[in-house]
């Protein structure tokens, strides 16, 4: 409870210091966001994470919603609930699934990008794509990954998150940073580098300074400072070089 | 021509170019997918087809290989065709083709004369010289 407590005071007053970043236009910040994936975005409550920066930034307060379930791709959420939650209006409504990295499930990927976007744009909503990572056993599919990730967000003029590009540019800066929990989950340092893509693409804003610790409604993410700064850095440099909004 | 092939393929590979000299292409379009005939169904998932619509793999006098695949994704309500294109760089080793992906992802298929094959574990693909 004191760990928390104190975790709690840490995340307030990172949140008072970061309202030195340069505001972006409040008026247009998304308010409600749906996110549609699986595990990749339930573990460590990723939702939840992105929630806490925005809530450490200042910028306006977000609802959340999800469709997380472990081991579905965006044909499986669409044959589910995914439909009626995005005709309830969402600002943004961030899609995911598995790595994705063979040109079969890219085609199918695509496919489903064009059928969502479609849908979230007439509930008058932003579809985003989340670049995962592919399975720790496979370095070489990074380029596939984000490739497929990519296409899709320009396929329908999407946000791209490109925290898979993110995870590679944290390891360019510091190749021991652990951000796998197993073979394709992240840690709370993966969580946290996805987190703060999402920030930093939405909001048009750096990610420098933004706290290193978060409740993440109820799962504490704690970087060490140091780390985090690094990590910091390394997600404004992914952004800068592969961030997309709509245009 | 295997022998021809093989030529070409080693000058290649040892770099014996005129490096002003413009490079030459041979292609191998797919000819079959795990027996099919193409447009061959790749991949289904519920709803969702995954056909290959065409497939050319081309190795230069320069060691270089394209790859450039023509796909269509289709279900009951919509379709999207997509493209989708890998480059590097080759290498032979007697009857073996090695690709060497910019990725750094590699394959191999197997050089039987005019054709390429390469195993997957639901049968073999087949690329026929152009």
């Amino acid at each position: 409870m004191l760990t928390r407590r104190l975790l709690l005071s840490v995340v307030l007053a990172a949140g008072t210091a970061c309202s030195s970043i340069t505001d972006g236009d409040d008026a247009k910040a998304p308010r409600r966001v749906l996110f549609i994936g699986n595990s990749l975005t339930e573990t460590n409550n990723l939702p939840a994470a992105v929630k806490a920066l925005a809530d450490a930034a200042g910028v306006p307060a977000l609802t959340i919603g999800t469709d997380l379930v472990g081991g579905t791709n965006l044909l499986d959420h669409w044959m589910g609930l995914a439909p009626a939650m995005i005709d309830r209006g969402w600002d943004i409504v961030v899609l995911q699934q598995g790595p994705t990295s063979t040109a079969s499930g890219r085609a199918e990927l695509r496919l489903m990008a064009a059928r969502f976007a479609k849908r979230i744009r007439a509930a008058g909503g932003e579809p985003a794509f989340l670049m995962v990572w592919p399975e720790s056993n496979n370095a070489t599919g990074f380029p596939g990954v984000s490739r497929s990730y990519r296409l899709a967000a320009e396929d329908v003029n999407g946000f791209l998150y490109p925290a898979g590009e993110a995870w590679l540019e944290t390891w360019r800066r510091n190749v021991s940073m652990p951000l796998y929990a197993d073979g394709l989950h992240p840690s709370v340092h993966g969580t946290y580098l996805a987190a703060l893509t999402i920030f930093g693409v939405t909001y048009r804003r750096s990610v420098v300074g933004l706290p290193s610790a978060l409740n993440a409604d109820g799962i504490l993410i704690w970087i060490n400072p140091v780390d985090a700064r690094l990590m910091q850095q390394a997600v404004d440099e992914t952004i800068r070089q592969h961030g997309r909004r709509p245009r | 021509m295997k022998r021809l092939l093989g030529l070409i393929l080693l000058s290649a590979g040892l770099g014996c170019s005129d490096p002003v000299a413009p490079v030459t292409r041979i292609e191998y379009p797919l000819e079959s997918y795990g027996g099919q005939a193409l447009p061959a169904v790749l991949f289904v998932d519920f709803e969702v087809t995954v056909h290959v619509l065409s497939d050319v793999i081309s190795l230069g006098s320069d060691s270089t290989f394209m790859e450039v695949a023509h796909l269509r994704a289709a279900s009951p309500i919509d379709t999207v065709f997509t493209a989708d294109t890998v480059s590097g760089t080759y290498s032979v080793s007697g009857s073996n083709l090695y690709l060497l992906m910019a990725s750094a992802q590699t394959a191999y298929l197997k050089i039987d004369g005019n054709v390429l094959r390469q195993s997957f574990s639901g049968g073999e693909l087949v690329y026929r010289r152009r």
